[in-house]
């Protein structure tokens, strides 16, 4: 079988686990305890107005239209309108998701610069006191949950120093740049905007760095196993006897095959903590889609719920199919082994 | 070390310096920013429900009248209003060059659309006047009569609700015939205090002071708040003592006012509220349809432990009305902890001590009703009576109380002040025709209150009102529908250059910045 063939399979697959995701979570939704119009009207609206809000969403209906119903709007664009925000969700996923995002990219990277040189130079100095204490380090970091690290980032960088921004994604006195992105990072350092770029890095500091602590263990224990396991192969025996630096040695020809193992991890973190950076967002009060998510489920807020779901269902599985993508590429026998 | 490592640190020591320094933006003083525990989900007044949303409409537009700290109501929009014998036609006599934010002038036209377009809408608290408001017309530019379906005469005290639009501006940028909901997602129509200025959604909602507010400006008023929504108790109390937050909401744990308390220049403000906390009984479903029994697990309630060691801070209510509301019966009856005296309750009742069972509700992840359970469940033990607790969420909790038959025994209801009046907590609560929500998990069904509510309801005499509201509270207390655990006492963490705050029985009222200045 052809890679590429292998490839329009999974993407098939893709599209099956999706739909089997959206009746799923269909179900859960409408199954939820509490009434969303009642939820949403409050204790003393009226029969008459609850039993018109319930018309209007289609909840009077059976589940199987409903669905039906739900599905056909999905594919005109239309997520159907929040109960909380009162606006069409697809609206509200667009301005939660970036900041959401933005978080998770800066998070993956102090997972990559930091978690994989760590495991690289724990390798290199196998069982001596740096590679003890980066091992200490990688447990606690895995154990500790993430949202324990943010408050006690808040609780050094904000009520003791006072040197960091502990809420928000920006100061109130300054304002984002245009939108291009939704990040609002990015689109300050595209239009030129250094101020707000350097205060929504501040912003971004401590959440992106607590979040990414978990992620930073795994993959710095990852990386030391698998280089210690390729650290056993004769062509690196081949190398260290002819002088080629440790350096070069250790980053270069033993990383590449290192990190496939790795590259797993960081895939899967970056797809998860799109549901579970709840407790970070909450902690720093940052207007992301997983909070976003629980507050629709608390509210029992149907539609919101949904296109939450099933946007975090959709970049699961883009980033698994991405990432089968750069496995191919960094390990030819995985495209090989397909071939046969 | 390597010249490379050296290069490398010092190009992270350079960058991490330009971090820190290049946003850095400092607090001024004359503009207040305060914590919510929750979020903004609209700024449309006819669809608000929460006390944050409550305090952004509260400064944003001006309402027809206005609650004093006392529960009574003074003018705004209305400099005053007259109203004939039988309570069925109302006349307000609007001021005159009221501006909007936009410089249009308020007019009757626009307390007419506003009313309209609330019950059109019917979301928000419609309910205040879907089923008494006949229809609202304007008299002429300053005048506008209102004629009721039925006496009311509460009406008074749930104006501040209403909160006036710019009827123009909706009707220009109305959508498909949407009366400006889609634009109002955005922007206000107001000609309150403040302006709104920004609105990062789950984040903060910022609003700026308004030059040409009728009223006018005191010296040093606040010229912009920064409503910031805060989860953690630990970040309020970092931002307070960093200076970045000039008042602490009300909703923090009781610890955390006490380490807020300590700070230097921060004080704490306390208030004894309209909101309360109840056990509500289920009086159709036995064995506590049983009015001993109901008095018997009254009398079982250590209301003194609780309000000391489980939810330090708070006060045993004295019946339904909360003090702080004109109208509540200072004379009303107030049961305490006496095991005897619950024995002799229950000896009257049919039942015999060791075979009552009763399920005990709370709502799930409230620590403290959970705590509130145990307690009670050890005291009823000794009296006989077993109580089975159990957790249920919100959203269970409001499908439950829609039966009789679903309705738990006990349930724990936590209740705030709409509308400073008995009206409040009587009707939702207790009359017939409000059964089905979890404010009215008693189902009383009682012939007698209801006609008493209703009364009370139709009498516009003050004094006369009062007396039946008092005689309301002492029949219910003698029939123990609910147990009246204790009435809220808010407190705020305020910086202490902040003045002028003033606490008012209704929602969130208390956050009228127009009323604050800063201290030079």
């Amino acid at each position: 079988m052809k890679y590429i063939e292998y490839l329009l399979k999974r993407l098939i697959y893709s599209v099956v686990v999706l739909f089997g995701l959206s009746v799923i979570i269909f179900i859960i939704s409408r199954v939820i305890p509490g009434d969303p119009a009642r939820m949403a009207l409050g204790p003393h609206a009226t029969r008459e107005q609850v039993e018109a809000l319930r018309q209007s969403m289609g909840l009077h209906l059976s589940l199987i239209e409903q669905y039906i119903m739900y599905i056909t709007n999905l594919f005109r664009g239309d997520f159907g309108m929040s109960l909380v925000s009162r606006r069409n969700v697809l609206v509200d996923l667009k301005l939660y998701f970036p900041a959401t995002l933005e978080l998770i990219i800066y998070t993956i990277i102090w997972v990559v610069i930091i978690g994989v040189p760590m495991g690289v130079v724990s390798a290199a100095k196998k069982d001596s006191k740096v590679d003890n204490f980066f091992k200490t380090l990688s447990f606690s970091a895995v154990v500790a949950p993430a949202f324990i690290i943010g408050l006690a980032f808040q609780l050094i960088f904000g009520y003791a120093l006072n040197i960091m921004p502990i809420t928000g994604r920006l100061s109130s006195a300054l304002s984002a740049s245009p939108r291009i992105t939704g990040m609002l990072s990015f689109d300050a350092l595209i239009q030129g905007d250094f101020q707000v770029f350097f205060n929504s890095l501040r912003h971004l500091l401590l959440p992106s760095l607590a979040l990414s602590m978990p992620g930073i263990g795994q993959v710095s224990r990852i990386t030391r196993a698998s280089m210690l396991e390729v650290g056993t192969k004769d062509y690196i025996s081949v190398m260290h006897s002819y002088g080629v630096p440790d350096g070069i040695i250790n980053f270069i020809y033993m990383l590449k095959p290192a990190f496939i193992p790795s590259l797993n991890i960081i895939g899967m973190t970056f797809a998860s903590l799109l549901g579970n950076a709840f407790l970070i967002e909450q902690v720093f009060s940052w207007p992301g889609v997983a909070r976003y998510g629980i507050n629709a489920l608390l509210k029992v807020d149907v539609n919101a719920l949904m296109g939450v779901v099933l946007l975090i269902g959709a970049v699961f599985l883009a980033t698994n199919f991405i990432i089968d993508l750069l496995m191919g590429l960094l390990d030819p026998r995985v495209r090989l082994s397909e071939e046969d | 070390m390597s010249r490379k490592s050296t290069l490398m640190l010092t190009f992270v020591f350079i960058l991490s310096i330009i971090i820190f320094s290049a946003g850095f933006v400092s607090a001024q003083r004359n503009i207040v920013s305060m914590s919510m525990n929750q979020d903004i989900d609209t700024i449309d007044p006819s669809k608000t429900t929460d006390w944050t949303e409550a305090m952004a409409i509260l400064n944003i537009y001006d309402s027809l009248v206005i609650p004093n700290p006392d529960g009574t109501m003074a003018p705004l929009v209305a400099r005053d209003w007259d109203y004939s014998e039988d309570g069925l036609n109302y006349t307000f006599y609007l001021n005159e060059g009221i501006k909007f934010h936009d410089g249009r002038e308020l007019t009757a036209e626009d307390v007419v659309f506003s009313f309209e377009r609330m019950l059109d809408l019917g979301q928000g608290y419609s309910w205040l006047w879907s089923d008494v408001v006949e229809s609202v017309q304007a008299a002429d530019q300053y005048t506008v009569e209102i004629r009721m379906q039925e006496p009311y005469a509460p009406f008074i005290s749930t104006l501040p609700w209403l909160a006036i639009l710019n009827k123009e501006l909706l009707l220009e940028n109305e959508v498909d015939g949407d009366s400006g909901q889609e634009w109002l997602l955005e922007n206000d129509a107001g000609s309150g205090p403040y302006k709104f200025k920004s609105w990062d959604r789950g984040t903060e909602l910022v609003f700026e002071r308004f030059e040409d507010y009728f009223r006018g400006w005191p010296e040093n008023p606040v010229d912009e708040v920064r409503a910031r929504i805060i989860y953690p108790d630990s970040t309020v109390l970092s931002e307070m003592r960093t200076g970045n937050l000039t008042i602490g909401d009300h909703y923090r744990e009781i610890e955390t006012y006490n380490r807020l308390d300590a700070l230097d220049g921060v004080n704490i403000e306390t208030a004894q509220t309209g909101e309360i906390f109840y056990l509500k009984m289920n009086t159709q479903k036995a064995p506590v349809d049983d009015i001993h029994v109901r008095r018997a697990l009254s009398w079982a309630f250590d209301y003194e432990t609780f309000n000391e060691f489980i939810s330090p801070g708070t006060e045993q209510a004295q019946g339904p009305v909360p003090q702080v509301i004109p109208g509540h019966n200072p004379d009303v009856f107030q049961y305490e902890f006496d095991l005897d005296k619950a024995r002799e309750e229950l000896a009257k009742s049919d039942y015999e001590p060791g075979e009552i069972s009763i399920d005990f509700v709370y709502v799930e992840g409230m620590e403290r009703q959970r705590r509130l359970g145990l307690m009670f469940k050890q005291d009823l033990e000794e009296i006989g009576i077993e109580l089975n607790i159990s957790s249920e969420t919100w959203g269970r909790i409001t499908d439950l109380a829609s039966s009789v038959e679903s309705t738990p025994h006990i349930t724990n209801i936590y209740s705030a002040a709409n509308y400073p009046d008995p009206d409040n907590y009587l009707f939702s609560a207790y009359h017939s025709s409000a059964a089905g929500t979890w404010m009215s998990m008693e189902w009383l069904q009682d012939e007698e209150i209801d006609e008493l509510i209703l009364k009370a309801r139709r009498t516009m005499d003050r004094e006369e009102r009062e007396a039946i509201y008092h005689e309301i509270q002492d029949k219910l207390v003698d029939q123990a529908p609910s147990i009246y655990v204790y009435s809220l006492l808010k407190r705020y963490a305020l910086q202490d250059y902040l003045e002028g705050f003033e606490f008012v029985p209704v929602m969130s009222f208390e956050y009228d910045f127009y009323k604050m200045s800063i201290a030079d």
